[in-house]
């Protein structure tokens, strides 16, 4: 028989506690969610539990009456991933109760990703609560903590800085871009390589809208590849001065010992372009563009150094927002602390409420003969009025009590022990 | 009437100082780019505009005329365009950055206004036109849209040599796209040459009506065609002439320097017949 004491369990792996190859091996998709949910909430001791699963922590949230819950759910994560090591469980961090709501609310707000502050956590967030709950594996304790952790994702981006500037390399090449450019879906984009940071840079160019993409490559085959990947078109090395007539943007990526453009190639183009910006940026080691090409008027030449500059600038500013998120943090914590808390004392309140009543009723039954019809009903409601009227103050102080947590279980236990609540189940 | 008369002392007295609270707010704005700033900016700014707007029907209520016809008065009505254009602008295209650049020049304009201004009591027959009212409504919201433009130009100029020169800072990250600069300046060109060419035709109209010629070589109209002239070059030479548009900026804040030349020194320091009193 379960306790009538509920605990919530966060239990995960994430970039800090296991290695890319474990983490890989882990992670759930929608559908093994779905399966590990159905599976997880047939059990007695779990009453609510939800799935988070992205690139860098599977974490499983659960609301259950049992605490050691751990076993259960490794258990089913080996049934649905059964290739990894046995060892695998050593990498996975356990948080209880506050600890666990509060590395939820952290985790919206961009405090525990690899990338400090990265966006995307917080629609992840959204999408694997309505999963679980399209699942029917949350109630009101989780659909509470879920809701209060969006709305600290949301806080964190509108009141502070946290989420602002590029992040990244791939991501500073579309910031800088966008400084250039008013409207990246009008843009037409030339990637010389197809190695993985072109992939990349072009993924993030095609999120903003970009979607007029060519792609060359001494190996054409790559190319095409990468091409048909982001949906755009693969030309040959000949096809170079054609397309530096018409494109805007530039990226060079490719694995070159030499420069692939040339200030004279820029100079001769520059001629035929009537003077419309042209934007470069070098992201290859060695570099791919001779750096002269930056004295050329409406010619904007950016390497790997200055998108460094940029990227580190804004993490240095990502980094100061810390305390100002932390604040927002505890303010949503104490939210859910106090919801919480109230969720513990509310079945006292109902208990003492329904004693007392029984008890009056109790009474009113062995003095009813005395009384008249009329008279019963006036006297119920006086007994009404006036067991609301004595539980008024101490169901006030339960309340604070139990804002103040181990002082206020104490008491709250002293309580029941003087009234005799809670012993149905002992 | 005297109470009124009084009142609109007041109000021209408290007006610059609304304009620069605002103006601050800009500021803090685009140091800090926090929402709660700009949104007090905006309110601020919108409650000036309020308040001048206030000021020029009732100057205009109780002296019987619209306060534009010496240069102190045409500066106000200067800062009051640029303030509500750029409010439209800010409001339309959600960029709250380049406010302040816009703000501080209007809260220059209206002080030097507010400084100078004194209320005419009685208005120049000659000045008593319909042609006139609108030839100078057209000269200021030129000059608005030029001031527009010259702003978004040094805007642009600052960026570009910001971009060239790797320097990411407050301006890399507060100013919006070099495109869309280009764009604000290029619009409020067109519009500022559309409302001078109106302004110049019907201020020859006006001299045709009143002193019978259309055209003299009075320094400020020679000026107004020179300034004409150079806008016209601005949005023929990148197109004609494939001119780049740093060259351009650099055109544009030139010809806002003629604008500034014609209503001071040419207002003050020659004999033109625009000095009306």
């Amino acid at each position: 028989m379960p306790s009538n004491k509920k605990h919530l369990t966060m239990l995960g792996v994430s970039h800090k506690t296991a290695p890319v190859e474990l983490r890989e091996m882990i992670a759930l998709n929608t559908e093994e969610s779905k399966t590990f949910l159905g599976k997880i909430i047939v059990y007695d001791s779990i009453s609510e539990c939800v799935v988070l699963s992205t690139c860098n922590r599977t974490e499983f949230y659960a609301y259950t009456h049992d605490g050691n819950i751990e076993e259960i759910i490794l258990k089913h994560v080996h049934e649905l991933k059964p290739q990894h090591s046995q060892t695998f469980s050593l990498h996975f961090e356990m948080l209880k109760n506050e600890e666990a709501a509060k590395h939820l609310l952290r985790v919206s707000a961009g405090l525990e990703s690899l990338l400090l502050g990265e966006p995307q956590i917080l629609g992840q967030i959204k999408e694997q609560y309505l999963d679980a709950a399209n699942s029917k594996t949350t109630d009101f304790f989780l659909n509470k903590l879920f809701n209060i952790a969006v709305k600290t994702g949301k806080r964190t981006r509108s009141e502070t800085k946290l989420g602002e500037g590029a992040g990244s390399i791939a991501l500073a090449t579309v910031e800088l871009s966008e400084k250039i450019f008013s409207d990246l879906s009008n843009l037409e984009v030339l990637v010389l390589g197809a190695g993985d940071t072109a992939e990349l840079t072009s993924m993030h160019l095609l999120k903003k809208g970009c979607n007029k993409i060519s792609i060359i490559n001494r190996t054409f085959e790559n190319a095409q590849a990468l091409a048909k990947k982001i949906d755009g078109k693969a030309f040959s090395w000949g096809d170079l001065p054609k397309l530096l007539k018409k494109v805007d943007l530039v990226i060079g990526s490719t694995a070159s010992p030499n420069f692939v453009i040339t200030h004279a190639m820029i100079e001769e183009i520059l001629k035929e372009r009537k003077n419309t910006s042209l934007f470069l940026i070098d992201i290859a080691v060695p570099r791919d563009f001779d750096p002269k090409i930056n004295d050329l008027e409406n010619v904007f030449l950016h390497g790997i150094d200055e998108l460094n500059k940029i990227v580190d600038a804004n993490l240095s500013l990502r980094k100061q927002q810390i305390p100002s998120v932390e604040k927002i943090i505890e303010e949503e914590l104490s939210v859910f602390k106090n919801f919480w808390n109230y969720q513990n004392i509310q079945p006292i309140i109902g208990e003492l409420k329904q004693k007392w009543n029984q008890l009056a009723q109790n009474q009113l039954v062995k003095h009813e003969k005395d009384l008249k019809n009329t008279d019963v009903e006036v006297v119920e409601k006086v007994i009404n009025a006036t067991i609301n009227k004595i539980l008024q103050d101490p169901v006030k102080m339960m309340k604070n009590y139990s804002n103040g947590y181990l002082e206020g279980e104490s008491k709250i236990a002293l309580i029941k022990e003087l009234f005799s609540l809670g012993n149905e189940n002992e | 009437m005297d109470k009124l008369a009084n009142l609109v002392s007041v109000v021209r007295i408290v007006l610059p100082f609304f304009y620069w609270f605002s103006g601050i707010f800009y500021f803090v704005y685009f140091l800090k780019k926090k929402p709660k700033h700009g949104k007090v900016a905006s309110l601020s700014l919108l409650l000036t505009i309020i308040l001048h707007t206030f000021y020029l029907v009732l100057k205009g209520v109780i002296f019987k005329y619209f306060p534009i016809i010496n240069v102190f008065e045409a500066f106000s009505v200067l800062a009051f365009a640029i303030a509500i254009i750029y409010f439209i602008v800010e409001t339309t295209t959600k960029v709250g950055t380049t406010g302040i650049f816009m703000v501080l020049i209007v809260c220059l304009l209206q002080t030097i206004s507010s400084s100078f201004t004194v209320n005419m009591e009685t208005m120049p027959k000659i000045l008593k036109s319909n042609v006139l009212f609108f030839h100078t409504s057209s000269a200021i919201l030129a000059y608005t849209a030029f001031f527009m433009a010259t702003v978004y130009s040094t805007l642009f100029v600052t960026l570009f040599q910001n971009l060239k020169k790797s320097k990411f800072g407050l301006f890399f990250n507060r100013l919006p796209s070099l495109e869309a600069l280009d764009n604000m300046a290029n619009r409020s060109m067109v519009i500022g040459v559309f409302f001078m060419a109106l302004a110049i035709i019907l201020g020859s109209f006006w001299k045709k009506i009143q002193l019978g010629l259309f055209f003299d070589w009075d320094p400020k109209i020679i000026t107004a065609y020179f300034i004409f002239t150079i806008y016209i070059m601005i949005l023929l030479g990148k197109k004609v002439f494939h001119w780049s548009r740093v060259q351009l900026s650099y055109f544009a804040i030139v010809g806002f320097l003629l604008i500034i030349f014609s209503m001071t020194v040419v207002n003050f320091a020659t004999n033109s017949f625009h000095k009306f009193n």
